[in-house]
């Protein structure tokens, strides 16, 4: 170990030395952006020191010989390169990228540079369908476990609890204290975070994809035509009353203009009818969260709460007038937007209705979905709409992983510290953005103009920016995407005016058990029977016959674990 | 020790034979029997990291769990009746266009008729379930303004639990009726000409011929098809009735393959998932053994 400290302090001496000042940092940008591979080309923290855009680089002596393309940002006490180039190989299994075309098991450029800056090689093993399955099977089997992987997200029942207490997961606790202090510090800015990272038994084992950053940002709620609103001389609605004004207008007048007043679908769901439980707030309901905690602390499931049936009358009445679509899964909605028929979508992130609107637009030039502000019981209802979930899937690292130091090093920059999150939400100075004179980002021509990949996302993740793993998104990358359009503009509006969702807890052994055996059954009753209240295949004069079948089949004992879990969530973070 | 000589003997004799049943016997072995070691699953609370033999027992816990579901009932219904259902329908369509099919004397036109009816087969389930879903549209769908037409309110389909078995079973017959007609006509087609011949001059029409010959000739294919068939009758994949159905069909649309593939396989309870497929086979086994002691008792024709 000592020898291999020594050898890389040499190296490292050794190329500051013989490259110093060779090019100007400008130039190798371009350069080596392009050809991120090519040996010979490295960079001196020197050069480094002021970047072509003028702004000053706070890496840490520590940075010397980073071979980097571009400006290295802040790395928050991490040391770079993690290990010798070549020295060490980690393998990763998850995830493929959500960008048809490209995969991380063929390498794109993110993933090089990360891999030059760090040192750390990594085998890419990620899928691109079916990932559970193969993660499960893989797991299962206990045979070619990969150094690091992803895990499935915190309510299932095959998860960190289940690969931590059978020996897959190793803990992290000491590994975070030493070697990764990004992390550290992520989890001082987030206690949630720490709390949703930490299994019962107090250990973290594994990292949880964190949307906590970029979700402070993206609404996720109802869209509107507002060309139809503004067709028919309406105003958008804020109260349930006027929702229905709207959706009784929608149905009954020619809101496209297209001469056929029967054609529009006013309400549709994307992922199923059982989404319209979005509309709760107009009907007493503080935010649109089933799972929800009143002021006094308590946990409620609101499907089972008498106040519940108030929305199951007013939608049964809707969906019997027509006003909500009959295609109950939303397998024809993309159809029915581009076809200009659908009114309200129910629901969507803000970044989808601008897709939503391109769909439509094919139709009709003048289409245009606006967010809607969340439904109020009445003009003096102070409902809020609740941030999408926190975290997504976990990411562990696995018993047989022989390095786990370089692993949580690795981790530790790309998952927490600034200089990965640069490249992960940015890309690569140079390749998809560069500094303008104010020193502002600007996407270059790849991102914005890109002609296979029409999306900014879909043109940042064919280069292997926002990755699937170690996800940590950042919001205002997301909104310098959308820098202009009106999704910025939702997004704005939205901004420090969501509540946080219930906190998504990992769970003890026993508390997975009972979960496990109960909420299956469980969750299925409860959606088919929402929709049966719905669509009118079961009076809601059975409703108290449905709250009482669901606490029979184990309504209460899921309240229970819910309620410990919250109990814990609220020891971590400390409020 | 004689019983060895002539165990040795024959093996000598007939050792071609024997290396020809060969590939055949290591399939059944390593792919059949091999696995079925992990039917232990099914009485074990299964642990990944301790295996299979490592886990603790768990004696019908298991079965019991299956048994006291709410939905075990309904389950049952669901299945028998898509199966029975499946079976009325899919198993006669084919025989009888193998019939027709027969009657067609037109060389050409039998063999364009006979492709035209197998190529569905080569269809994606998830194609046939988008298309019959596009069809089927309560806004625009084809069939829903053919029905319009003839003064029906477009309904959406797809949400009648009532008309989830018919789609399911027609969709069915409409995909394979064709490429399952394939046997039939192979069969038909060995059938001594001769008897047509002699049926002829002793004035037998079309129909006396198609009941009193073809029908006879190829009654053990008939009989040995559907033994087979019987035996398969409760193992309906969940693939197609996962794309077709939804929580307003889930009454009469939720089977146990999909209730496995919910809550075994999603939530990876590989145990309880062992034990519905066990019970699943078992159920099977002693249709096939029913069904087969019946036509042996009716027909002679048994497959054992």
């Amino acid at each position: 170990m000592q020898k291999k400290i020594v050898a890389v302090l040499l190296s490292a001496v050794m190329l500051t030395s013989a490259l110093t000042g060779c090019q100007s940092s400008g130039e190798q940008t371009k350069e080596s952006s392009q050809t991120s591979e090519s040996e010979g080309k490295e960079e001196t923290n020197e050069d480094n020191a002021v970047t072509s855009s003028g702004e000053t680089v706070t890496a840490t002596e520590d940075t010397s010989s980073i071979d980097a393309t571009g400006t290295v940002y802040d790395l928050g006490g991490l040391a770079l390169p993690i290990c010798e180039p070549g020295t060490v190989e980690l393998t990763y299994m998850g995830n493929d990228t959500w960008c048809a075309g490209v995969s991380y098991n063929d390498g794109t450029a993110v993933q090089q540079e990360i891999e030059k800056r760090t040192g750390v090689h990594i085998e890419w093993d990620t899928y691109s369908s079916d990932v559970e399955t193969v993660l499960q099977t893989r797991l299962a089997s206990m045979e070619g476990l990969p150094d690091m992987v992803e895990l499935p997200p915190f309510d299932s029942n095959v998860g960190v609890d289940t690969y931590s207490s059978n020996g897959v997961l190793i803990p992290l606790n000491d590994l975070i204290e030493q070697n990764a202090p990004n992390i550290q510090k992520l989890f001082e800015k987030y206690p949630a975070l720490k709390a949703m990272c930490t299994s019962s038994d107090g250990n973290i084992y594994a990292l949880a994809g964190w949307w906590g950053d970029i979700n402070d940002y993206v609404p996720d709620y109802l869209y509107i035509r507002q060309d139809w609103l503004d067709n028919l001389g309406l105003e958008m609605p804020r109260t349930i009353d006027e929702l229905y004004d709207v959706l009784v207008a929608f149905k009954e007048q020619d809101a496209n203009g297209n001469g056929d007043p029967g054609d529009e679908i006013p309400l549709a769901t994307k992922n199923g009818i059982w989404q319209l439980y979005y509309l709760m707030t107009g009907f007493g309901y503080e935010t649109n969260s089933l799972w929800y905690v009143d002021e006094g602390g308590e946990v409620h499931y609101a499907a089972v709460e008498e106040q519940f049936k108030e929305m199951l009358t007013f939608l049964n009445k809707c969906y019997s007038e027509g006003l909500i679509s009959d295609d109950l899964e939303g397998n024809l909605l993309t159809q029915n937007i581009t076809e200009d028929k659908v009114g309200i979508v129910c629901h969507d992130p803000a970044d989808n209705m601008a897709s939503s609107d391109d769909l439509a637009m094919t139709g009709n030039p003048d289409c245009d979905y606006e967010f809607m502000p969340v439904i109020q019981t009445d003009d003096s209802g102070t409902a809020q709409m609740t941030k999408r979930s926190l975290t997504w899937h976990y990411y562990g690292i696995t018993s047989a992983c022989e390095n786990p130091e370089v692993a949580i090093k690795w981790i530790d920059y790309v998952y927490a510290s600034k200089d990965g999150s640069m490249l992960y939400n940015y890309g690569i100075e140079g390749l998809t953005y560069e500094y303008d004179e104010n020193g502002e980002i600007q996407f270059t021509d790849l991102v914005t103009n890109n002609e296979t990949y029409t999306s900014a996302f879909s043109a940042l993740r064919s280069v292997g920016a926002w990755p699937t793993y170690f996800i940590n998104d950042s919001g205002e990358a997301f909104m310098k995407i959308f820098e202009g359009t009106k999704v910025e503009d939702a997004c704005k509006a939205a901004y420090n005016n969501m509540k946080d969702p219930f906190p998504e807890m990992l769970g003890t052994a026993q508390e997975s058990e009972v979960y496990t055996s109960i909420w299956p059954d469980l969750s299925t009753y409860l959606n088919e029977m929402f929709t049966a209240f719905v669509i009118g295949t079961e009076s809601l004069d059975h409703f108290d016959k449905y709250v009482e079948t669901a606490n029979s089949m184990g309504m209460q004992e899921i309240i229970e674990i819910k309620k410990a879990q919250y109990g814990r969530y609220q020891e971590i973070v400390g409020e | 020790m004689r019983a060895m000589g002539v165990l040795k003997k024959n093996v000598m004799r007939d050792w071609m034979l024997l290396l020809i049943v060969l590939p055949g016997v290591i399939y059944f072995a390593v792919f059949c029997y091999g696995p079925m070691y992990g039917i232990l699953m099914a009485f074990k609370d299964y642990n990944v990291s301790k295996g299979i033999w490592g886990s603790p027992w768990a004696g019908l816990k298991h079965f019991k769990e299956l048994v006291n579901s709410v939905y075990f009932g309904r389950l049952v219904k669901n299945t028998f009746l898509l199966s029975i259902e499946q079976l009325v329908w899919s198993f006669p369509v084919p025989i009888a266009f193998a019939l027709l099919l027969n009657e067609l004397k037109h060389n050409k036109l039998k063999r364009v008729a006979q492709t035209a009816a197998y190529l569905p087969h080569f269809i994606s389930v998830v194609v046939v379930v988008g298309i019959l879903k596009d069809l089927l549209s309560s806004d625009g769908g084809v069939l829903t303004q053919l029905l319009q037409v003839f003064g029906v309110q477009p309904k959406n389909y797809f949400n009648l639990p009532e008309a989830f078995r018919t789609l399911y079973v027609g969709s069915g017959v409409w995909q394979e009726f064709g490429w399952n007609s394939i046997i039939y006509v192979a069969a038909i087609s060995s059938i001594d000409q001769e008897m047509y011949e002699s049926a002829s001059l002793d004035g037998a029409g079309r129909w006396k011929k198609l009941v009193y010959i073809t029908l006879p000739s190829i009654a053990p294919t008939i009989i040995l098809l559907l033994v087979m068939n019987m035996g398969n009758m409760l193992n309906i994949g969940y693939e197609k009735v996962i794309l077709m159905y939804n929580p307003a069909t889930y009454s009469t649309a939720d089977i146990f393959s999909t209730y496995v593939y919910r809550k075994g396989l999603l939530s990876a309870q590989y145990s309880f998932a062992s034990a519905v497929g066990l019970a699943n086979s078992i159920v099977n086994v002693l249709i096939l053994l029913g069904a087969n002691f019946l036509a042996r008792k009716t027909t002679d024709t048994s497959i054992f």
